[in-house]
C-alpha cells in the first residue's frame, strides 16, 4: 500500500473518530457566543459511550421495525462515508456512478428512520416523519443539481473524481458557478442534517422539532447508534461541501490531509455561528427556501454547462 | 419443435383448464384446483419455453398455428417471464383469496383468469398486425370480466365500464396505426407512430391516458390486479418495440422522455394523496412506467446523437426496471390483497397495527416498497443507478442543449425518488404500524400458507433479478434487445462493455450494506442482552393514555407534501374546524381527484352528452318525418354526384382496397 492510500485510509479513520467531535464544536461555539461555558468539547463522545452502556426501553405499539432503525441509519452514514476522496485522493472504492449510490443511501438512511419513527404510533413522531419525508423530497432536487454541476465540471461520474478535479481559477464565472453551488450544498447539509434554520435540534418544545421529534422514544444503545450515525451524516456532508471548495491541484496530499480536517471542524464553526445568529424558519416558508435553492443550483448548472464546458 | 411443442401445450393446459374450471363452477373446490393447478402448470411450461429463449438455448422460432404466425425469441421471453412468474405466484394467491365467495363465482373467476394469463402470453408471441390484434383484443375482454368479477358494487361497473372503453379506444388507434402503415404520403409514419404510441400507451399508463388504471386496479380482486400491473402495463412496451413504424430516434426519444417525466411526477404526485392502498400501488405502477419511458427517451436520445453509452445505460436500465418493478409491485399487489382479505378494507386510515399480527406480511411489504422506492439494497435502485447514468453521459459528450435537458430529468427523477419514499413511507406506516385504528381490524390474522407463500417466491424473484443484474446486463439485454427491430435500429453489440461494472459495483456495495446492517444489529443486541430492556407504552413526551385516534394517519403524513403540490385544496376539502370554547365535533373531509379526469375527460364527456342531447331532437318518433329525411337526404346526394366531375383515372375499387393490406403482411413478415 502506498503511502497516498494510506493518507486516504487515516482521512476514513479520522471521520470515524473525530465526528462527534463536530458537533462538539457546534454546540461549544454556540454556548462561547451566548455568553455560556458550555458543555465539552468531547461532551458527544460520552454521551454516546453512556448510552450504549444503558438499558433500553422499547414501546409495545412497536411490530418490530423499530428496532431496524438504528443500526440502517448507521450503517448507510458508514458506507457513504467510503466514496469520499480523503487527502486528495480517489477513493481505492470508487466506480463509475457511485455518487448515485451516495445519494440514495442517505435515503435509505431517512426511511429506516421513519419507519422506526412511526413505529411508535406517537403523534409526535408522526409529526416529525411527515416534515421529514417533506424537506428531504425536496431538497433531493438541489442535491443531484449539485451531482450534475460537479459532474460536468469535472467531466466525470464518480464522486472521487468530482471532488478533486482542479478549479480553473482564471474563470471567474466558473469560480461563481463553484461557490454558488456549494452555498447549495451546504443548504443540502442544514437540511440533511436537521440544522438550524431548518430544524432546532436545540429545542425543548417538541411540536416544533423535526429529527428530534422522530427519536424521542429510542432510548440506550438504540439512541446512541442514531446519536453515532447523525454525527458520521454531517462529517459526511460538511466533508463534501469543503472537498467542493479546496481545488484538487492545491497542494501535497499531505497539506491537503490536513486542511481536509481543519476544514470540516471550521465548518462546525460556521454552523455554530449561524444557528446562534439565526432562528429557525416558519415551517411554511422551507419548501419555497427549498425550492429556491434548486432555483440557484439550476442557475449554478447552467453557469457551468454555458461556460465551463469547453474549457481545456 | 421444442418451441412449438411447449407454446401448444402451454396454451391447451390453460385454455382446458379454464374451460374445464367454468364447466365445474357448480363444484367450487374441484373448480378451484382445476383452475389453479392448470394455471400453475401451463406457467411452468411457458417457463421452461421463456428461460429457453431468454438464454439463447434454442434458437428464434417462427411457426404458423391455427392459421397465423407466431413468432419466439428473446424479446418474446423477456415479457413473457414478468407474466409467467407472477402468474403462477397469483394464482396461489387466488386459491386462498377467493375462499368464502360465492360458490359458482370461482369457476367463472378461474376461466378468465386462466385465459387472461394465456392472451398475455400470446401477445408476446405475435408475429404480424393480425395476430397482435387479434390478442390485443382477447386480452382487453377476458381482463375485463376479471375487473368487473364483483359487478354487484355499483363501483366496480363504473371502473369495469371505463376500462372496456380505455381498452377499445386503445386497440382502435392500432387499428389506425397498421392501417397508416401501408399509406404512402410523408406524413403518414409521423402519423402512424403517434396513434401506435397512444394505442399502445394506453396500456402502459401514458400521462392522461392512464385515469382507467386505477379504478380499475381497485376494483379487479387482488390477485388479477397484481398479473395486470406486472405482465400488462409492460405489453404496451412489448408491442412498442416489435410494431411502432421505424422512425427517427430523435423524434421517439423526445416524445418518450416528455412522456416518461410527466408520467413519473404525476403517478408518484397522485399515488401521494390515496388513501385506498391499490389506488395508490396502482398509480406507483403509472409512476414506474414513467421511469421506464424516461429511460427509453434517453436512450433513443443517445442513439440519434452518437451517444452509445448514453443509448446503452437507457434503453438497458429502463429494460431492467421493467421487470424490477413487475416483480416488486406484483408482490405488493398480492400483499394488498393479503391485507384486504384479512382486514376487509383497502382504505389506509382505518387500518394500523397489522404488523404485529400479521408479521410476515408486514415484512415482505416494507422490503418490497423500499426496493420500490429505489433504495439501494433494492433492485429497482439498480436500474435507476442505470437511468441516472444515461442522464450523466451527456457529460462526457453531446451539445449544450441535450445536456441541459438531461440534468432536468435527472433532477426529475431524483424528486420522483424523494416523493417515492414518501408514499412508501405512508403505506406502511398507515398499514401496519401504529394501533389499529377500527375496530373491526383488531383481531386481523396472519394469512393462511397459500397466500404467504407466492409473495415470498416473488420477492425472492426479485432477489434473483438483483444478484444476477450484471449477468443478465451481459448476457441476455443484447438478444433481447437485438429483437427489437421495429424501433430504428436498436442494435446493440457493445452493450456487455459499458455498464456491467457499475451494476457489479452497485450490487456489491449493497450487499455490504446489507451484511454491515445485520452486524450491527447483532453488536447492539449483544450489548443489550447485558441490560435491561423494558416494554413499555409509547412515551410520546408523556402523555399517559395515548389512543389510536392520536396518532398521524397516512393522509396527515403526506399533507404538507400534498398541500404544497396544491393537490388537495380548494374546493377538493370541505373542513369543519372546531367551534366555541368547548368544541364538540370538527371534521375534515378531504376528496383527491385526479386532474387528467376531472379537467379533461369529464369535460369531453359533459360536451359530448350536451351534443347528443341537442341532436336527439331530430328524433321525434313521427314515421313520416323519417321518411322525409331520407328523401332530402337521397335528393342531397344525387344533386352532390350530379354536380362533382367524375375521375376517370382512379384505379376499380376492389384492388385499391387489397394491394395496401398486401404490402402490410409483406412489411411485417421478416425475411426467412
Amino acid at each position: 500500500m502506498n503511502n497516498n492510500l494510506c493518507l486516504w485510509w487515516t482521512g476514513l479513520i479520522a471521520a470515524f473518530l473525530l465526528a462527534p467531535l463536530l458537533k462538539g464544536i457546534i454546540n461549544k461555539t454556540k454556548a462561547i457566543i451566548v455568553g455560556r461555558r458550555g458543555p465539552k468539547l468531547l461532551q458527544p463522545y460520552y454521551n454516546i459511550i453512556k448510552l450504549l452502556r444503558k438499558g433500553c426501553v422499547r414501546t409495545t405499539t412497536s411490530c418490530g421495525l423499530l428496532a431496524w432503525g438504528p443500526p440502517v441509519t448507521l450503517a448507510t452514514a458508514m458506507i457513504a462515508l467510503l466514496f469520499l476522496p480523503y487527502a486528495n485522493q480517489i477513493s481505492p472504492f470508487a466506480f463509475t456512478g457511485d455518487a448515485f449510490l451516495f445519494a440514495y443511501l442517505l435515503g435509505l438512511g431517512r426511511f429506516a428512520l421513519v419507519l422506526g419513527a412511526m413505529d411508535t404510533g406517537s403523534s409526535f413522531e408522526g409529526m416529525g416523519s411527515s416534515r421529514e419525508v417533506q424537506f428531504a423530497a425536496l431538497a433531493e432536487g438541489p442535491l443531484f443539481a449539485v451531482l450534475g454541476f460537479l459532474a460536468i465540471s469535472s467531466r466525470s461520474l464518480n464522486l472521487s473524481s468530482m471532488l478533486t478535479c482542479p478549479l480553473p481559477a482564471q474563470v471567474p464565472t466558473v469560480v461563481a458557478a463553484v461557490i454558488l453551488a456549494a452555498g447549495i450544498a451546504f443548504v443540502v447539509l442544514l437540511v440533511e442534517n436537521c440544522r438550524v434554520p431548518f430544524d432546532d435540534p436545540e429545542t425543548h418544545l417538541e411540536l416544533t422539532m423535526i429529527h428530534e421529534a422522530m427519536v424521542l422514544d429510542y432510548s440506550g444503545p438504540d439512541l446512541g447508534y442514531i446519536l453515532y450515525g447523525s454525527c458520521l451524516k454531517l462529517w459526511l456532508m460538511a466533508a463534501f461541501v469543503w472537498l467542493m471548495l479546496i481545488p484538487g491541484d492545491f497542494g501535497s496530499p499531505g497539506l491537503m490531509m490536513v486542511l481536509h480536517i481543519l476544514g470540516i471542524l471550521l465548518s462546525g464553526v460556521i454552523i455554530g455561528i449561524i444557528e446562534s445568529v439565526t432562528a429557525r424558519f416558519r415551517f411554511l416558508k422551507l419548501p419555497q427556501f427549498l425550492l429556491g435553492s434548486l432555483g440557484a443550483a439550476l442557475i449554478a448548472l447552467a453557469l457551468t454547462i454555458l461556460t465551463g464546458r469547453n474549457l481545456p | 419443435m421444442f418451441s412449438f411443442s411447449l407454446f401448444a401445450l402451454m396454451f391447451f393446459v390453460l385454455f382446458f383448464g379454464a374451460v374445464l374450471s367454468w364447466f365445474l363452477r357448480q363444484r367450487p373446490v374441484t373448480a378451484c384446483r382445476i383452475g389453479a393447478g392448470s394455471a400453475i402448470l401451463g406457467c411452468a411450461a411457458g417457463l421452461i419455453l421463456a428461460v429457453a429463449h431468454l438464454f439463447q438455448w434454442v434458437d428464434k422460432a417462427q411457426f404458423p398455428w391455427m392459421g397465423l404466425d407466431w413468432r419466439l425469441d428473446a424479446l418474446s421471453g423477456f415479457f413473457m417471464l414478468p407474466v409467467l412468474l407472477v402468474g403462477i405466484a397469483a394464482a396461489c394467491h387466488s386459491v386462498g383469496y377467493l375462499e368464502g365467495r360465492s360458490e359458482n363465482r370461482q369457476g367463472v373467476y378461474w376461466l378468465f383468469f386462466n385465459l387472461t394469463l394465456l392472451s398475455m402470453l400470446l401477445v408476446t408471441a405475435a408475429d404480424t398486425y393480425v395476430e397482435l390484434l387479434l390478442t390485443w383484443e382477447a386480452m382487453c375482454v377476458t381482463s375485463f370480466a376479471l375487473v368487473a368479477f364483483d359487478y354487484k358494487e355499483d363501483k366496480v361497473r363504473h371502473a369495469a365500464w371505463v376500462y372496456i372503453l380505455a381498452s377499445h379506444a386503445g386497440a382502435l388507434l392500432l387499428i389506425l396505426m397498421f392501417a397508416l402503415q401501408t399509406n404512402a404520403s410523408p406524413a403518414a409514419p409521423v402519423a402512424a407512430l403517434v396513434c401506435g404510441l397512444l394505442g399502445f400507451g394506453m396500456k402502459s399508463g401514458f400521462p392522461l391516458l392512464h385515469v382507467w388504471l386505477p379504478p380499475s386496479y381497485d376494483a379487479a380482486p387482488a390477485p388479477a390486479t397484481s398479473v395486470m400491473s406486472a405482465g400488462m402495463v409492460n405489453l404496451g412496451i412489448c408491442g412498442m418495440m416489435r410494431f411502432l413504424p421505424p422512425v427517427t430516434p430523435a423524434l421517439i426519444g423526445w416524445i418518450l422522455l416528455a412522456v416518461g417525466v410527466t408520467s413519473a411526477l404525476m403517478g408518484i404526485l397522485l399515488a401521494m394523496t390515496q388513501s385506498n392502498l391499490k389506488r395508490l400501488l396502482a398509480y406507483s405502477s403509472v409512476e414506474n412506467m414513467g421511469i421506464v419511458f424516461l429511460g427509453m427517451g434517453l436512450g433513443f436520445l443517445g442513439l440519434d446523437q452518437g451517444n452509445t453509452a448514453m443509448a446503452i445505460c437507457g434503453i438497458g436500465g429502463a429494460m431492467l426496471h421493467i421487470w424490477n418493478h413487475a416483480f416488486l409491485k406484483g408482490t405488493l399487489f398480492l400483499l394488498a390483497g393479503t391485507v384486504q382479505k384479512a382486514t376487509g378494507t383497502v382504505a389506509m386510515d382505518e387500518m394500523g397495527g397489522l404488523g404485529k399480527n400479521m408479521p410476515i406480511t408486514k415484512s415482505v411489504f416494507t422490503c418490497n416498497a423500499a426496493a420500490l422506492c429505489g433504495l439501494p439494497p433494492g433492485n429497482a435502485f439498480l436500474s435507476e443507478a442505470m437511468i441516472y447514468l444515461a442522464a450523466f453521459q451527456c457529460v462526457v459528450s453531446g451539445s449544450n442543449f441535450m445536456l441541459g435537458v438531461a440534468m432536468l430529468a435527472a433532477i426529475a427523477l431524483a424528486l420522483t425518488g424523494g416523493l417515492a419514499a414518501a408514499t412508501f413511507s405512508k403505506a406502511v406506516s398507515a398499514v401496519f404500524q401504529g394501533e389499529p385504528r377500527s375496530d373491526a381490524i383488531k383481531d386481523a390474522c396472519e394469512a393462511p400458507r397459500t397466500m404467504r407463500a407466492p409473495t415470498l417466491f416473488l420477492s425472492g424473484m426479485a432477489f434473483i433479478v438483483f444478484l444476477t443484474a450484471p449477468w443478465l446486463w451481459n448476457h441476455v439485454l443484447p438478444a433481447v434487445l437485438s429483437q427489437a427491430d421495429a424501433i430504428g435500429t436498436v442494435l446493440i453489440p457493445d452493450l456487455a462493455s459499458y455498464g456491467s461494472r457499475t451494476l457489479a459495483a452497485v450490487r456489491n456495495f449493497s450487499l455490504l450494506t446489507i451484511v454491515l446492517i445485520i452486524a450491527l444489529e447483532y453488536l447492539r443486541d449483544r450489548r443489550m442482552r447485558q441490560q435491561p430492556l423494558e416494554y413499555k407504552c409509547t412515551w410520546d413526551c408523556g402523555y399517559a393514555l395515548p389512543t389510536s385516534r392520536m396518532q398521524y394517519t397516512g393522509t396527515a403524513f403526506t399533507q404538507p407534501l400534498s398541500d404544497f403540490f396544491n393537490l388537495t385544496k380548494g374546493k377538493n376539502r370541505t373542513t369543519q374546524p372546531p367551534e366555541g370554547y368547548f368544541p364538540t365535533s370538527a371534521s375534515v373531509d378531504i376528496e383527491v381527484t385526479d386532474p387528467a379526469d376531472h379537467y379533461l375527460w369529464r369535460p369531453i364527456n359533459l360536451i359530448t352528452s350536451r351534443i347528443a342531447d341537442r341532436t336527439r331532437r331530430i328524433q321525434s318518433g313521427y314515421l313520416h318525418i323519417y321518411i322525409l329525411m331520407a328523401v332530402i337526404a337521397l335528393l342531397a346526394m344525387l344533386i352532390f354526384a350530379a354536380v362533382t366531375p367524375t375521375r376517370v383515372d382512379d384505379p376499380p375499387i376492389g384492388e385499391s382496397d387489397i394491394a395496401p393490406a398486401a404490402t402490410a403482411v409483406a412489411r411485417h413478415t421478416p425475411a426467412p
